[in-house]
């Protein structure tokens, strides 16, 4: 048995070298990546003097967040800490707890993703981010662990493919690290023109297994966050309209758990935020312009209204 | 568990280091304890249908053993109706009920049972039909009453073929469970790269294919002719990929502790004829009606036109065993029915020396070859196909679409069948892949002469594998076509 441990030992490690050495041989390592931004956003988040507003979430907050006019209205410093969906909740929240002052204003807005088929747990990108920000690993919890486990393969699958088949981001792509300003808001894609996101499913998962440790997580978030005299707030992403209509029953459903489970103020419906087609980007998820000028006028105004009253 | 999930990857090495290193005497207890863990990562309440099912097959056996004359009969024909009842409430209930609802309307009159609403328990069809095998053999005297009801428990729930078979009997498996497995590192080695010949089969072919044959089948109104036939055909290597792929990881990790369960697939597609397609597909199902159904019928010991019958209500039945569906009916009856003209064919052939000649060249066995695969693939339209009616559609419109040569293959026209050119490149590789390893197979097993190579060539072979499950693997955790059953 010996003979067969050390062999097949040997043989796993060749394999896992191998993986390691494809990803250093793609973009893993980039430092002008899209992913890469993450190492600004916590300095800004550093770096920013309390009382203040941190946005977190996934894209639909980098791309459809004006935070300076946030700024500007609300007399609070802000932070978008909004990146990409597959980093999962846990972490986003997790990374943010440090630099919770008395005072500051946590917003949360997720993707409907995050609440289903342990996408909470973070996907390939948290690998990328977990390279290129090592102070980030100390963050990691076990479920995260056992996520990434599982999902290395289809992560080194999915780096490989794109370097062999050349789906590598195009040349005029928007997803870059430069292309975040000082507050973490995407604003390369503003003067670009948008595509139809119409045949784009909202979730691309055939079955969605719900997950009730998203809420947990978010009351355990809040419950902290109270701990350090702070306010957490919840609210819903924007996607159009055509979308939530196509899933209004899985949205009504979320929404009635979280009205029911979740323990901190939610800012607005589900539907009041579903915008029209013309005003996405190249995803469902992904305000252009136009949209995120929209959108960024109703979250002060959400906020706003919440840091005075009681929210529904 | 699915084979090609994360917890089986973590479940498997760990069942099988404890099994090494336990005491023979407790081995047995750890497998089914492991069986069960393993049955209850579905639905872990099924568990109680089977323990069900094992009490009744346990009690039938000794019982049979020591009764005489009618008595026998009596008690065999009592096990197999619990078997058959708990199979024809899960599986059947709600088509029965369908059937005569339409009939009674279609009567003029009302049936109105509400249909049940439950899942059917994973890989019924294969423990019943493995389990009613011990009480039949019981009965025959080929297979002494087992007394240890734990042995007996492991026999219906080994793992490995617990959900999806192969259906193994008795007298191969039970006196496996009392014999001491080393560790013997030939085996385990070898039992390890069957397995990862099965991952490749399931997760860089099957369910790569798997999304272009589901887009086309849940829309055929969308489709045309060229799209049908693509699609068919990749339906014909996902499951042949699907099933095979699961027998090898099924015999492989058995293998790995020492156990030896039967061939289930041997190069389908290279059979030249119906009859030597069903000595390849499915053998232990095959068999299993064989043994079970067609000769107690009678067999072939009958007049002609009787045989031909029960050949007909073996296919029938076959069918029906796939799942309670007028598709899977119509697919065993085509089979039935390919093999009856195969039959009179053959009797034709062999009165004409010149025809009979004409057999034996090669490239008439090739024609062979590919009409059998022609054959069976167009039977596979109906057993995937969602509905009678949607295989009569794509039946009927098989020669449509084909006027513009140029766009059959172009990229917008597989796009549209929901699979990249990339993608559907790397399928058709790896099927090419497969039918070589299959080729090689005619000239002796591809693993002992593997193990015959120098070492750096026998490495850089399992690293290649490896790598290509890693690299090219879908790793969606999709389901095994044949769980359903």
């Amino acid at each position: 048995m010996a003979r067969f441990v050390t062999k097949f030992s040997f043989f796993l490690l060749l394999v896992f070298g191998s993986s390691i050495a494809i990803l250093k041989t793609t973009d893993i390592g980039d430092n002008d990546g899209y992913l890469a931004v993450s190492i600004d956003k916590q300095r800004a988040l550093q770096a920013a003097r309390s009382p203040k507003i941190i946005f977190i979430g996934g894209s639909n907050l980098a791309f459809g967040l004006d935070s300076a006019r946030v700024e500007q209205v609300l007399q609070m410093p802000v932070v978008n800490m909004g990146l990409h969906g597959g980093l999962g909740l846990r972490y986003m929240l997790d990374e943010v707890k440090p630099f919770v002052r008395a005072g500051d204003m946590i917003v949360v807005i997720p993707e409907y993703q995050q609440f289903y088929n342990r996408l909470m747990d973070g996907e390939g990108p948290l690998i990328d981010v977990l390279y290129l920000y090592p102070n980030a690993r100390a963050y990691l919890e076990p479920p995260q662990l056992n996520q990434l486990l599982k999902k290395f393969p289809e992560y080194v699958q999915k780096k490989f493919q794109s370097f062999v088949f050349g789906v590598i981001q195009r040349q005029d792509s928007v997803y870059y690290r430069k292309a975040f300003n000082a507050y973490g808001d995407m604003v390369a894609h503003l003067s670009r023109q948008s595509s139809d996101v119409s045949g784009e499913p909202l979730f691309r998962a055939k079955r969605l297994d719900s997950d009730a440790d998203a809420i947990l997580v978010l009351n355990e978030f809040a419950a902290f966050v109270r701990t350090r005299e702070a306010r957490a707030f919840f609210d819903f992403p924007s996607i159009p309209q055509a979308h939530f209509r196509a899933n209004a029953a899985i949205i009504q459903d979320l929404d009635r758990r979280l009205t029911r489970e979740l323990q901190m103020p939610i800012l607005s419906r589900p539907e009041e935020n579903a915008l029209p087609l013309n005003l996405f980007y190249d995803s469902v998820y992904h305000l252009n312009a136009q949209g995120r000028t929209i959108r960024t006028e109703k979250i002060i105004s959400d906020v706003a209204r919440a840091s005075i009253a009681r929210t529904r | 568990m699915l084979f090609n999930s994360f917890q089986f990857f973590v479940f498997f090495p760990i069942v099988t280091l404890i099994y090494f290193l336990l005491p023979h005497r407790f081995r047995w207890v750890w497998l089914l304890v492991a069986s069960s863990y393993f049955y209850m990562a579905f639905i872990p309440a099924y568990i109680f249908v089977l323990f069900f099912l094992i009490l009744v097959d346990y009690a039938a056996g000794i019982l049979i053993e020591r009764a005489e004359g009618s008595k026998r009969r009596l008690l065999l024909a009592i096990s197999l109706l619990s078997n058959l009842s708990l199979l024809g409430f899960f599986k059947y209930f709600n088509f029965l009920n369908a059937n005569l609802t339409s009939l009674a309307g279609a009567l003029g009159s009302v049936h109105s049972l509400q249909p049940l609403n439950f899942l059917l328990p994973i890989g019924l069809s294969f423990h019943t039909f493995q389990s009613m095998s011990y009480t039949i053999e019981v009965y025959r005297g080929r297979q002494k009453a087992e007394k240890h009801l734990g042995i007996l428990a492991l026999y219906v729930m080994f793992y490995p073929q617990l959900v999806a078979g192969p259906i193994e009997r008795s007298y191969n498996l039970i006196q496996q469970f009392r014999e001491k497995h080393a560790f013997d590192y030939a085996r385990v080695t070898d039992g390890l790269k069957l397995m990862a010949w099965g991952f490749f089969k399931k997760l860089v072919i099957a369910d790569r294919l798997a999304v272009m044959v589901n887009q086309v089948y849940a829309h055929p109104v969308d489709y045309s002719g060229p799209d049908f036939v693509l699609a068919t055909l990749a339906f014909a290597y996902q499951i042949y990929c699907d099933f095979s792929g699961y027998s090898d990881i099924a015999r492989g990790s058995a293998q790995v502790m020492g156990f030896r369960l039967m061939l289930n697939f041997d190069r389908v597609y290279h059979a030249p004829s119906i009859s030597d397609f069903w000595r390849r597909w499915h053998i232990s199902l095959s068999t299993w009606f064989r043994d079970y159904l067609y000769v107690p019928l009678g067999g072939n010991r009958v007049t002609q036109s009787r045989q031909r019958t029960n050949i007909f209500i073996t296919f029938l039945v076959s069918g029906l065993w796939h799942g309670a569906n007028w598709t899977f009916v119509v697919w065993g009856g085509l089979h039935g029915a390919y093999l009856l003209i195969e039959n009179w064919l053959r009797a034709q052939t062999r009165r004409q020396p010149r025809l009979d000649a004409l057999a034996k060249n090669r490239a008439f066995y090739l024609l062979r070859v590919v009409t059998v695969f022609a054959l069976v693939s167009f039977a596979w339209i109906f057993f995937r196909a969602n509905s009678i009616s949607d295989a009569l559609y794509i039946v009927s419109h098989l020669l449509v679409g084909w006027d513009n040569p140029a766009i059959i293959l172009s990229r917008a026209r597989i796009e549209s069948m929901g699979i990249t050119m990339t993608e559907l490149s790397i399928a058709l590789a790896a099927i090419g892949a497969l039918e070589t390893v299959q080729l090689l197979q005619n000239r002796g097993s591809v693993r002992d002469s593997v193990r015959r190579k120098p070492a750096l060539i026998r490495w850089a072979l399992y690293y290649a594998l490896a790598m290509t499950i890693l690299l090219f693997g879908v790793y969606a955790e999709r389901e095994f076509i044949y769980f359903q059953f």
